[in-house]
């Protein structure tokens, strides 16, 4: 993305090779199309979904469930993560924990979520909450231990306040950080309630493609899983625009440089790959 | 009479590395007295506990032994009244120049001070918009503002080139005179300990301790001593040979 005009068709050309041998094969007839729709039926069924109304329905519904559990998993992740940060050790203690429940995809916990929270909205709140608390939590108390010893020490010789030390040097030097555990999390989410939908909904994207299932409807599957990935990438994108663009001063983090001298330095703006 | 600005009684810093090399001595048994209206330049070889010292004195870290007192009364703890100056400047990023200055205190007159510091235009500028020199009058400027009587200065003119050196020595002085406060400079460098200072005091090497305290009673600006100047550097480096 450092080049965005000059470098960004090079990562468009191998989709629209696929793209073109997927016209390709389809046109000579080489798909079996009970398993493997031509790009015509799926881009068919897109349009029927759209003209029935549905999808729409289904994207909002998906898109409402991540908003409410990604909201509160920001609100309990970061305050959490910021002050495991601030508190030396904290990671010996709750490391290993952290660590354990993370491992667990959060679409093993559906049956107990289900049983715990009832049929309704409150386990996917609960899947995609627990999809996304992780990374943020992670991400926000490394943001704060990344911050050099040395700008600690300006704050204890100026005698701040541990509100003024919050708000002046824990929340915009660990911003960044902060701001990649939330994209992190908003991508776990969002493959989360997908997954979430498919064991137990009656609605949203998952649901869609779970139910064209049953109805040997190959064409519809495919429609709606391109559409989950372009809906991901999109969310993404937007989230990247927000984080460099909301406050700009906050793009600029303490590093040492050279060992020696401590510069402000512009944050890297995206991380492509390091996510998966 | 009334206690001395600052006392340290018999100061010893130990540093525990936590590997098989044990402890490291950094200072050993350091007494210094300090009394309001000094400069005092404090001169030794890289290592040999300088900023530890300054750091004791500030209540960043506490001695291993002895005592540090501030008029009278042990240091515990970081105090406003003794400004601080690191050899980087340490500003922080997202903060404007005028932000980072009132960072201790909103209501000290920021502009002022950018004012008397030449550095009036930039009170909305972030610090990466400064050159090294003026992000240092800003580091400054910030020990300035909350008023402290005691100001400590860790080589705050490390790693600047020659001009701009003399400059900031010129300015030191200034706020010295103008503003009254009580300056302990840190530094290796010998032409600034002994252009600065109304006091030398130069450590020994590992562990620090004070080898040679002298009294520079020459007035300011020093241009005028050249020749006493150019005598007390042959004998301090004749001492810096002996060590």
């Amino acid at each position: 993305m450092q080049n965005n005009s000059t470098t960004a068709w090079k990562g468009l050309v191998i989709p629209t090779s696929i793209l073109f041998l997927w016209v390709f094969l389809g046109m000579i007839g080489r798909l079996n199309t009970q398993l493997f729709p031509t790009l015509g039926e799926v881009w068919d069924a897109f349009c029927y979904l759209v003209q029935k109304g549905l999808l729409w329905h289904h994207v909002a519904d998906s898109l409402s469930r991540v908003l409410a559990g990604f909201g509160l998993a920001i609100l309990v992740g970061v305050p959490l993560g910021l002050l495991m940060g601030c508190v030396p050790q904290s990671h010996i203690w709750f490391g290993p924990m952290l660590h354990f429940l993370r491992q667990i995809p959060p679409t093993a916990w559906v049956p107990v979520f289900l049983l715990w929270f009832g049929i309704g909205e409150g386990p996917k709140f609960a899947v995609i909450f627990y999809a996304s608390v992780f990374p943020i939590v992670i991400n926000s108390a490394l943001g704060v231990q990344q911050i050099p010893r040395e700008y600690w020490e300006v704050s204890r010789v100026l005698c701040l306040s541990p509100w003024k030390t919050l708000t002046t040097l824990v929340i915009p030097g660990s911003y960044q950080a902060v701001c990649t555990g939330l994209r992190l999390g908003m991508g776990m989410s969002w493959r989360a309630i997908v997954a979430a939908e498919m064991l137990a909904s009656t609605s949203g994207l998952g649901y869609l493609v779970m139910s064209s299932r049953s109805l040997a409807r190959v064409d519809e599957m495919f429609a709606g899983i391109a559409l989950i990935g372009l809906i991901g990438i999109v969310i993404d994108a937007a989230f990247v625009k927000v984080q460099n663009h909301l406050i700009p001063a906050w793009r600029w983090r303490v590093t040492k440089a050279g060992g020696e001298e401590l510069v402000g330095a512009p944050a890297p703006v995206t991380a492509s790959f390091q996510e998966v | 009479m009334s206690a001395p600005l600052l006392q340290l009684q018999q100061v010893s810093k130990k540093f525990n590395d936590g590997d098989a090399r044990g402890n490291v001595l950094a200072l050993r048994d350091v007494n210094l007295t300090v009394q309001k209206g000094e400069f005092v330049s404090i001169l030794g070889p890289s290592g040999c506990g300088k900023s530890t010292l300054l750091r004791i004195i500030a209540g960043l870290t506490a001695p291993t032994a002895g005592r540090c007192l501030y008029k009278g009364q042990p240091v515990t703890k970081p105090s406003l009244e003794r400004g601080y100056v690191f050899q980087d400047p340490r500003l922080f990023p997202w903060l404007t120049v005028l932000e980072n200055i009132n960072l201790a205190n909103s209501s000290i007159n920021g502009e002022e001070l950018l004012e008397k510091m030449d550095l009036a235009e930039f009170g909305q500028a972030l610090p990466h918009e400064l050159s090294g020199g003026m992000a240092r009058r800003v580091a400054l400027a910030r020990a300035l503002a909350p008023r402290p009587s005691l100001l400590l200065l860790d080589e705050p003119l490390a790693s600047l080139d020659l001009p701009l050196r003399h400059n900031l020595q010129t300015e030191l002085q200034r706020i010295w005179e103008q503003h009254g406060v009580t300056c302990i400079l840190v530094t290796h460098d010998i032409d600034e300990a002994l252009a600065l200072g109304t006091r030398l005091i130069m450590l020994s090497k590992r562990p620090g301790s004070i080898r040679y305290d002298i009294p520079l009673e020459l007035s300011l600006p020093r241009t005028g001593h050249q020749e006493r100047v150019r005598a007390l550097k042959t004998q301090v480096l004749e001492w810096m040979e002996v060590r």
